[in-house]
């Protein structure tokens, strides 16, 4: 699962503490469900115990003590890494290109790159859907179909994202809540 | 490109197009005919007075000829009003080789992405308008004989204008058919030329209305001198020439302006009216222009009929110069018409996608015909009344109170006659309208 | 290798004071499909009238079959177009008030083909892209997808060499399009031609072997699909 990345990337702007990291996930993927508390510790110790993260500060401002978890350059590579590899080009269940999509525009880490390496899987995997097979039955070509249908989806919501994000010189917003 | 794949692309298809051929022949056939008719009056052995030491004179007319053209000093102005009315004719006929202008440009650039080089273009646009000059060439002859007929056969001596036919005449002809075909083919040419868009420059234009003006009013007005008679005829004859051209300049700036000031005044009618003219300056210029032409032939003719008048001719000998000069008035008037039907018409066939939207929106038909009545009135009313009123300085220039007075009913019936034509042509087109702003006008690209 | 039958070097334009593109290059080899594809206005358009030669090139090179059209006069470059070049442009473009029979026989007439064959050869092509018109149909009688059909029809008539189409299946419904495109890439390509298309829909992006991205009339990037 990429959500270990994309803790790396709710990570790359500024240190933050287990509480602002979910606060921060919810506000990406306001529409998704909210990230529980015993995940983000969860996840914060093991990428800690993997060197990808660091405790660089523990706060106590009036309430309960904070812990702020920092990216360690290992961890910096590694969110590099996962968003130079373009999402699955799969069509359906396509929370992972969400993912990526939000984190690189989020991170501002190489969008156009994003983009491009994303446009051409999925365009490389329509063009070969695209190319049925003689005496292929109608339901394989409906089937076929249909995942081009999804992956056309799926580009058209890069162009939209990619221009709100040019629209709007800060990260897009909350849009629900 | 072969001639025969020009003629296939750009012959005349549609009814418009039909018309508009019909009309350059038309214009050309009037026009060529007048002219082949003023080269044959050249022919007509001009009269030769002798001073009698008594104080008297000797003509050697033999009496066979009306007065007009035998006279040294009337056959000039003979020739003038030819010549005026060669101008609306062939100011119709440019006006009509410009209609459809929209369409045309449509056409060009089809043919231009199919891969027709500049040179296949100009032949497309030249063939049409060339093959009406052409046909209005030959018809010239035709009009040429009517008027022979006329004013030579059938009018009793006092009014004979025309000799006897001449092999000069066949000349006369092959040289009109020769220029009509090669004036139509260069017009056609000129009129699909792309124009650069360039601010529309008024001065020179108005400058030379100014120098028409002048001249109009000084050669009127010079002192009458027998020997210097033909002179000042010529110069006249100049004026009037000049004053027509730049007339015919200066629409394009008459309705630009009355455009701006429709678009400030608000109402949804004019407003409308304004938009239409805005984008069509250049064709509703024409017809202003054309208006504006007739309106000076028709200014011309009152002053002359007024100063035939004068007592000092007798009413036998001035006759046939005055029905002479009411005919020149009326042909005048069916350039006048036929201009206004025809852009008119053209507006319509240009603009039907607005009409169409217009009505879409939820205009209805009378405000429609209000729309196309008050463009008309536009291109009719000012420039008719300008160019009569430009045409009537012939009178207090030649100082006669007869002719003033007949200016004056000239000037009356001139904005009578506007308004009863911009009623009449909506009137005519009244179902072009409706076709128009049929939905079907929606599609048409 | 063959030479590209296409090629745009640091091609430049701008309408009045909008640049429309800049330093634009790019070339297609025969039997290439390219796509160029962007949001509205980025200059996609304005690169294929480059292509055409329709417009000309205000600064960098354009070659089209061996010919620099910037280099030449319009005369010549019309040339190219009638022999080199089949147009598809986005709003149909037929000549009004000639029928449409004529209309897409009008490459072969330019050329000077005698009309009984050109007007045979656009009834094929109009059977083709499966267009039943009549010898005096005229263009305004058509739907929009229609139109688009017999503009295709008119850019395949002759067998050009560049085949240059700008959202060629854009009023057309998914089936109608695609089997046009079908028809217009494999006749194209398997006559050794090449295709520039321009498209804002990713399914017929899809179908080329490299996409063009263009973003404010800059290309953004360029990938392989195939
Ligand atoms: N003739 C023209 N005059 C002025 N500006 C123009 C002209 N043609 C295009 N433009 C401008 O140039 C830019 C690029 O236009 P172009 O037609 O190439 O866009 P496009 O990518 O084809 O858009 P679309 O996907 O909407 O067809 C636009 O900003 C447009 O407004
Ligand atoms: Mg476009």
């Amino acid at each position: 699962m990429s959500l270990t990345e994309l803790h790396l990337a709710l990570l790359a702007g500024a240190p933050r503490h287990g509480y602002d990291i979910k606060q921060e996930h919810d506000a990406w993927f306001p529409d998704s469900r909210p990230l529980p508390f015993g995940q983000v510790y969860a996840t914060l110790a093991r990428l800690q115990r993997d060197g990808l993260a660091e405790v660089v500060e523990t706060r106590v401002d009036g309430g309960p003590e904070r812990t702020v978890y920092a990216l360690t350059d290992a961890g910096d590579e590694r969110l590099r890494a996962w968003l130079t590899e373009p999402a699955p080009p799969t069509g359906t269940g396509a929370e992972e290109i969400v993912r990526k999509t939000i984190a690189a525009l989020h991170t501002g880490i190489d969008v156009q790159g994003h983009v491009a390496r994303q446009r051409a899987v999925h365009l490389r995997r329509m063009r070969e859907l695209g190319q049925v097979p003689p005496g292929a039955s109608p339901a394989e070509r409906l089937v076929r179909e249909h995942l081009i249908a999804h992956l056309d989806a799926d580009l058209r919501w890069l162009d939209l994202a990619t221009d709100l994000l040019r629209s709007s010189p800060t990260p897009p917003e909350r849009t629900h809540s | 490109m072969k001639t025969s794949t020009a003629w296939l692309i750009g012959r005349p298809r549609t009814s418009a197009g039909r018309t508009r051929t019909l009309l350059v022949a038309g214009g050309a056939a009037v026009g060529g005919g007048l002219l082949i008719a003023a080269a044959a009056v050249l022919r007509v052995p001009a009269e030769e007075v002798r001073y009698l030491d008594g104080g008297g004179t000797v003509s050697s007319s033999s009496g066979e000829y009306s007065s007009l053209v035998v006279q040294a000093g009337l056959r000039p102005g003979v020739l003038t009003g030819i010549l005026l009315l060669v101008l609306p004719a062939l100011a119709l006929a440019w006006q009509a080789v410009t209609t459809g202008s929209a369409r045309r440009a449509a056409v060009h650039e089809g043919l231009r992405l199919s891969g027709a080089t500049p040179a296949d273009l100009r032949r497309v646009a030249m063939l049409e308008p060339a093959v009406a000059g052409a046909f209005g060439g030959l018809l010239a002859g035709a009009v040429y004989l009517a008027l022979w007929l006329l004013l030579h056969v059938a009018a009793p001596a006092s009014a004979r204008l025309l000799p006897g036919l001449s092999p000069l005449d066949a000349v006369a002809w092959l040289v009109v058919i020769a220029l009509s075909t090669l004036v139509g083919g260069v017009a056609g040419a000129l009129a699909a030329t792309p124009r650069r868009r360039r601010p529309v420059r008024a001065w020179p234009r108005l400058l030379a209305v100014g120098v028409g003006v002048l001249a109009l009013v000084a050669a009127v007005s010079a002192p009458r001198d027998i020997d210097r008679h033909a002179r000042s005829t010529t110069l006249l004859c100049a004026a009037l020439v000049v004053l027509a051209l730049g007339l015919l300049s200066t629409g394009s700036i008459w309705v630009t302006a009355r455009a701006r000031r429709l678009a400030r005044s608000g109402t949804a009618v004019d407003v409308l009216a304004a938009g239409g003219l805005r984008t069509l300056a250049g064709p509703a210029g024409r017809t202003a222009g054309t208006t504006c032409v007739a309106g000076l032939v028709i200014g011309v003719v009152g002053s002359l009929t007024g100063l035939l008048l004068e007592p000092q001719h007798s009413l036998s000998e001035s006759l046939p110069g005055i029905l002479f000069a009411l005919l020149a008035g009326l042909l005048a008037m069916l350039a006048a018409v036929a201009s206004l039907v025809l852009a008119a018409t053209d507006d319509l066939v240009t603009t039907r996608r607005a009409v169409a939207s217009t009505a879409a929106l939820g205009a209805d038909p009378t405000v429609l015909e209000q729309v196309q009545r008050r463009r008309l009135a536009v291109v009719t009313t000012g420039p008719l009344l300008a160019g009569v009123l430009l045409g009537g300085l012939y009178a207090p220039g030649a100082q006669s109170p007869i002719a003033l007075g007949t200016v004056l009913l000239t000037v009356a019936l001139a904005l009578l006659l506007a308004r009863a034509l911009a009623v009449a042509v909506t009137r005519v087109l009244r179902p072009q309208l409706a076709r128009a702003a049929a939905p079907s006008s929606l599609r048409v690209a | 290798m063959n030479p590209p039958t296409l090629t745009l070097s640091a091609v430049s334009h701008t309408y009045g004071r909008t640049q429309a593109l800049r330093d634009a290059t790019l070339s297609v080899a025969p039997g290439e499909v390219v796509a160029v594809t962007g949001p509205s206005g980025c200059g996609k358009s304005t690169l294929l009238l480059l292509a055409a030669g329709v417009l000309r090139a205000q600064s960098g090179r354009v070659t089209v079959a061996g010919t620099e059209l910037s280099g030449v006069d319009d005369t010549a470059r019309a040339l190219v177009r009638r022999r080199s070049i089949g147009l598809v442009l986005q709003f149909g473009q037929l000549v009004p008030d000639l029928p449409v029979r004529d209309n897409v026989a009008l490459p072969l007439l330019l050329e000077g083909h005698p009309a009984a064959d050109a007007r045979a050869a656009a009834d094929g092509w109009l059977d083709r892209v499966g267009l039943a018109v009549g010898p005096d149909t005229l263009p305004s009688e058509l739907s929009g997808g229609q139109a688009q059909l017999a503009a295709a029809a008119r850019a395949l008539v002759h067998g050009p060499a560049l085949l240059l189409a700008d959202e060629p299946t854009a009023s057309l419904d998914t089936r109608s399009g695609r089997a046009l495109l079908d028809l217009m890439l494999a006749t194209t390509v398997a006559a050794g031609g090449a295709v520039l298309l321009v498209t804002h829909d990713n399914t017929v992006a899809a179908r080329a072997d490299r996409e063009v991205r263009l973003r404010d009339g800059v290309i953004e990037h360029e990938v392989a699909l195939s």
